[in-house]
């Protein structure tokens, strides 16, 4: 029962409370408030109208067409994507390689185990700038000048200043070429549910399947084949045409790539660990072939020990893809928080909208996996 | 109800508190500091401002911080220097980690008007450049077309080589990078066919390459560079004092007065001139808020400015850089100093 004394004692916390938060957000706005005078005092904030202006300057490396006649506003989408490229690549990859040391790191070979134990244990122990600073390094000196460039096939080059690809020509092909991979991707489509029915059925997969994913395999070969492809040619200081790697790039996501897989390894030798190994005897016993027991017995619940500290890797990645400064690859630190702030002097601006940037890109990772753990986790009825 | 009015406006106005530096409040904070903190470059930029491996600085930047901090503290050992990279030097300056930026900042007009800084006046015109592999067989600016270019981040160079490029229809590839070494490790590996960047920057550069005769400086220029000490647009006061100590080492060149002669002729020059500039007459060191011989000092430190000038960048050092536009506006250059007066 609540007599009027606790009324009233009620009432006047309630009315302590509300002065207190009224007394923190006044703080809070006289704070903004004497910053944003003081910066603008300072001639350190004017918004964010630079963003149209012309940038003036190049990017070596962009996903979308950038030039000097730009504004800052497409170079900071250039740098984004940029970065975006590298955090993808090095995930995807870094995902790749951890996995497979993870499962050498508990496997029965005792020198695989050595071996991949001696891997992760060197490469994690060194900071990942030495890593980089090394590749960068190893690539600038040990690779040939581009006028002796190692040719590989005729098509392909490589030397100190990238790698050079080549890169088919979409010109008039390009409808042709788009209805022969959807004919191509519908045919593999198919027979990929053939398949999965076949075998949910205990059945071997019907002709019809095999021949459909020869016939899609067959089609992409020919559409490669087909394709007007752009060789690189030697012309002048450097090779024009094809697609050109930069050596930034290529130690950047080296670097991230072998030093993140060797935590990674560890993340999911620590989740095959985490299941016990009465689980899988008993797996055994029950007649399982060794690939159900990874894939039945082993594998989910290694998923709910694995998937919360792999998205912390994850968000380490993104926000290490920004290294990228320091061997002079286009990334958006390098264009938008380097050249851009130093062009513009709109310090603030710049760095709330990088801040931005890594902190919704990293709360993303964080949301998908939480939503991810929820539908692995143990649900308990 | 004016009066109240008045009140309340003035408490708005404090409330507010719009932190605008007062005239000489710089001065102030660095006199009792004791100590000018001087933003210099990495220790790199030869001539300019260089590191040795004693840990001593050297250059015509240094030197003439050295300069500022005997006028406005009474001694040149007073100076504190705070190597930066070039993309974080504005930011130094602009947050007050420093006091004044002399590590080849180019006087432009989005830095003096819209970053808000105020510049001292040119101690080097110069202008940007490319330095070439002699084996690479150019000579001039449009036989780069397609050539990656090395140049440093953040910089006016990347402009001016953007421009330059566009307006002259020339293709190139920016290979960016944070740090000269970095651009000159570039260089020499071949990962660009050319670095931009001014001229006396890339004569000093030069030096440090392992077989500088192997490079080849353009004498085209691409750009008008002005070099200037750099303060904050804040303090009247400290830029009246940075200029005129720029301006004593100019005069004093222009007058004859030396660091070897300069006590001397401070006691006994019967030119006027010298005798207002060496505080023997008038009250120009006071009017300044200094002691009257403070240019006695300044110049006492490392000589006048075509001292500064042959001992770091011409004949006196490695670097061998004629003084062409830097020579006095008596001899055909453009250093000109207003008079004391």
């Amino acid at each position: 029962m609540i007599g009027p004394r606790q009324r009233r004692a009620k009432r006047v916390a309630f009315i302590q409370q509300a002065l207190v938060l009224l007394a923190v957000g006044l703080l809070a706005v006289l704070i903004a408030r004497n910053t944003v005078i003081n910066l603008q005092a300072r001639g350190l904030a004017s918004g964010f109208d630079f963003l149209w202006q012309e940038a003036g300057f190049k990017i070596a490396f962009a996903l979308i067409p950038v030039d000097a006649t730009s504004t800052y506003g497409r170079v900071f989408v250039a740098g984004l994507l940029n970065s975006l490229l590298i955090a993808a690549l090095g995930i995807i990859a870094a995902t790749l390689l951890g996995f497979l040391l993870g499962i050498a790191r508990v496997s029965p070979s005792p020198p695989l185990r050595f071996l991949t134990r001696g891997y992760v244990e060197l490469v994690r122990n060194l900071p990942l700038l030495l890593h980089l600073l090394l590749w960068q390094a190893v690539i600038l000196r040990s690779l040939p000048t581009v006028k002796d460039a190692i040719g590989l096939g005729g098509i392909a080059f490589l030397s100190n200043r990238g790698l050079y690809l080549p890169m088919p020509l979409l010109g008039n092909q390009a409808n042709l070429l788009l209805s022969a991979l959807g004919a191509a991707a519908v045919m593999a489509a198919i027979a990929w549910i053939l398949h999965r029915r076949a075998r949910s059925h205990g059945e071997a997969p019907p002709l019809l399947a095999r021949g459909l994913s020869a016939g899609s395999l067959l089609l992409l070969v020919l559409v490669l084949i087909g394709l007007d492809w752009q060789v690189p040619q030697l012309s002048g200081f450097d090779y024009r045409g094809g697609l050109k790697l930069m050596p930034e790039f290529v130690s950047l996501i080296a670097a991230l790539t072998l030093y993140n897989a060797a935590f990674i390894a560890e993340i999911v030798r620590a989740g095959i660990q985490s299941v016990d190994k009465g689980q899988r005897e008993a797996a055994a016993a029950l007649g399982l072939s060794s690939r159900q027991i990874l894939r039945l017995v082993i594998v989910p619940p290694a998923l709910r020990v694995i998937v919360p500290p792999i998205a912390n890797q994850y968000t380490h990645i993104i926000k290490a893809s920004s290294l990228a400064t320091v061997v002079g690859f286009p990334d958006l630190v390098n264009v938008f928080l380097g050249t851009s702030l130093n062009q513009t002097g709109r310090a603030v601006e710049i760095v709330a909208m990088t801040a931005a940037v890594y902190l919704v890109l990293c709360a993303a990772v964080a949301l998908a996996t939480e939503a991810f753990n929820r539908r692995v986790a143990l649900v308990e009825r | 109800m004016k009066k109240y009015l008045m009140s309340a406006v003035i408490a708005a106005s404090l409330a507010a508190a719009p932190a605008l530096a007062a005239e000489g409040e710089r001065v102030a904070a660095v006199k009792a500091r004791g100590e000018l903190i001087c933003g210099t470059s990495t220790g790199t930029a030869i001539g300019l401002s260089t590191l040795d491996e004693t840990g001593k600085w050297s250059g015509l930047e240094v030197d003439y911080c050295r300069a500022l901090a005997a006028a406005l503290l009474g001694d040149a050992a007073k100076v504190k220097f705070v190597p930066l990279e070039f993309k974080n030097a504005f930011a130094a300056l602009q947050s007050g980690s420093v006091d004044i930026l002399a590590r080849g900042a180019s006087w432009t007009f989005t830095r003096d008007t819209e970053m808000k800084f105020s510049f001292i006046g040119p101690y080097m015109y110069d202008g940007q450049s490319f330095m070439v592999k002699k084996s690479r067989n150019v000579s001039k600016i449009a036989d780069l077309g397609g050539a990656s270019i090395c140049v440093s981040a953040g910089t006016t160079s990347e402009l001016n080589l953007s421009d330059y490029f566009r307006v002259n229809n020339l293709d190139f590839t920016p290979i960016v990078a944070n740090s000269r070494e970095q651009n000159l490790a570039n260089l020499e590996a071949d990962r660009c066919d050319a670095y931009t960047n001014e001229r006396g920057g890339l004569a000093a550069s030069r030096l440090g390459l392992a077989d500088p005769d192997a490079y080849v400086i353009f004498d085209e220029i691409i750009s008008k560079e002005p070099l200037s000490a750099t303060i904050k647009q804040d303090d009247p006061a400290f830029h009246d004092i940075a200029a005129w100590t720029y301006y004593a080492l100019v005069n004093a060149e222009e007058l004859g007065i030396t660091s070897a002669n300069v006590t001397e002729l401070a006691n006994s020059s019967p030119n006027p001139e010298v005798q207002r500039l060496m505080g023997k007459t008038g009250d120009f060191g006071t009017k300044l808020g200094l002691a009257n011989d403070w240019a006695v000092k300044a110049i006492a430190t490392g000589g006048n400015y075509g001292e500064i000038f042959e001992r770091n960048l011409g004949s006196g050092s490695r670097v061998k850089l004629s003084r062409g536009l830097n020579n006095l506006w008596t001899k055909g250059g453009l250093i000109y100093a207003p008079p004391v007066r």
